[in-house]
């Protein structure tokens, strides 16, 4: 297994290019459940009418579907990609600004040259489609144990329309 | 050994190199030596396959690939460091991917030019990146040092005792290729002499031949570039007006 630090352009800080790939994650991470969180909220909200104090659910009321809910939910994976993108081309450019990129070439293996490029984006880019499928894992589980029985539509899921 | 053979190297609407024929053995100093424009970047760059090329260079009978490319090293004057590694950074770099890294040569040198080991290379100086580019380019295990202007920005006397220190080091077999406007000064540690100019090769000789006629390594340079000595005296004569004292 490879060190993180032989997976970037030699000199970078993987302390530093995880602080970064970290912080980044946990802005979309809030980001995505707190928008979640309200609009879920606000469906269960409609679920119910009150008599004074007392919460009453509506007769035949339905819950807002589970794929509508989450329709456009991660639509912010594009900047993110966009972002790793930047991240490989910023790698690359570290390579050809300094002409280290003489030195690559003289390796052995082209393949050095590529994985200290593109290998942090694409392992970034793994962990952010893990972080999606965990929070609509953890979405869905609140969907389907929040939501009154009598008003639970099944847990049906465009995957893509998540993302658009 | 290099072979180059009918190498044509060209840009759009501009010939840097024709038709060059040229072979380095093992053992030599080779110096570069021509105008800015003559060719020499572009022709060590070709050889190291950093520019596409027209003809054929070889190394040892093989063509130059990954495989065998290890036997090249490369100093440039444009600095092929990685900025945010320090030298200890670089050597293990170096260790880990050239089988044959002298590290004895690179703390020795380190040494020498008294370099800090653990400060980024982005804080070095021009002259002390120069240096440490060279130490690299010696230290990497290479039967071939192909030097670009790598003094560039050095003062006279850290030149000199560099040219001391690298005839002390070098091994029988190892060849270097030091492209220079410094003649005058390589002229005691090359042993032979090569003239590009406009992408061709006009003059080709070894320094103890040289030696034996008579003649200075800046006199041949000079005669083979058919430099005109009275060329100064009649510039300024044409643009003080005054008659030349200066020829």
């Amino acid at each position: 297994m490879k060190k993180l630090s032989d997976l970037l352009p030699p000199g970078a800080d993987p302390k530093t290019e995880l602080g970064k790939s970290a912080a980044f994650a946990s802005v979309f991470l809030l980001f995505w459940s707190m928008t979640f969180l309200a609009d879920f909220s606000s469906a269960y909200d409609d679920l119910f009418t009150y008599i004074g104090r007392e919460k009453i659910l509506l007769e035949g009321a339905v819950m807002e579907r589970f794929s509508d809910l989450m329709e456009g939910r991660f639509a912010g994976f594009w900047p993110f990609l966009l972002c790793l993108a930047v991240t490989a081309l910023f790698h690359y450019l570290s390579f050809t600004r300094s002409h280290s990129i003489y030195v690559m070439k003289r390796l052995e293996s082209p393949l050095e040259f590529y994985r200290r490029v593109f290998a942090f984006p694409l392992l970034t880019l793994a962990a952010g489609v893990l972080l999606v499928l965990l929070l609509t894992g953890i979405y869905a589980l609140i969907y389907r144990f929040v939501t009154p029985e009598a008003a639970y539509r099944g847990l049906t899921l465009d995957f893509w329309e998540m993302f658009l | 050994m290099i072979e180059i053979t009918n190498l044509t190297k060209t840009y759009p609407g501009q010939t840097a190199l024709s038709g060059v024929n040229l072979t380095l053995a093992p053992g030599e100093i080779v110096g570069l030596f021509g105008e800015n424009g003559a060719g020499k970047t572009t022709l060590i760059k070709c050889i190291l396959g950093l520019l596409p090329y027209k003809g054929q260079i070889t190394l040892d009978g093989e063509p130059i690939t990954r495989k065998n490319i290890a036997c090249l090293s490369f100093a440039t004057a444009e600095h092929s460091l990685f900025p945010r590694l320090t030298p200890a950074g670089h050597r293990d770099f170096y260790r880990e991917h050239f089988e044959k890294f002298n590290g004895r040569r690179f703390d020795g040198l380190m040494d020498f030019f008294e370099l800090p080991k653990n400060k980024p290379l982005s804080a070095f100086s021009t002259g002390q990146k120069n240096q440490f580019e060279v130490i690299l380019a010696l230290s990497q295990g290479a039967d071939y040092i192909l030097m670009d202007e790598p003094f560039a920005g050095n003062d006279v006397f850290n030149r000199e005792d560099f040219y001391k220190v690298l005839l002390g080091i070098l091994e029988p077999h190892e060849t270097v290729l030091l492209s220079t406007h410094l003649i005058e000064e390589v002229s005691g540690f090359v042993s032979r002499a090569v003239l590009l100019k406009r992408g061709q090769i006009i003059g080709d000789a070894d320094t103890s031949g040289l030696d034996e006629r008579g003649i200075s390594l800046i006199d041949y340079v000079k005669e083979t570039y058919r430099y005109r000595p009275d060329r100064v005296g009649k510039a300024l004569s044409d643009i003080t007006g005054k008659e030349d004292d200066h020829a």
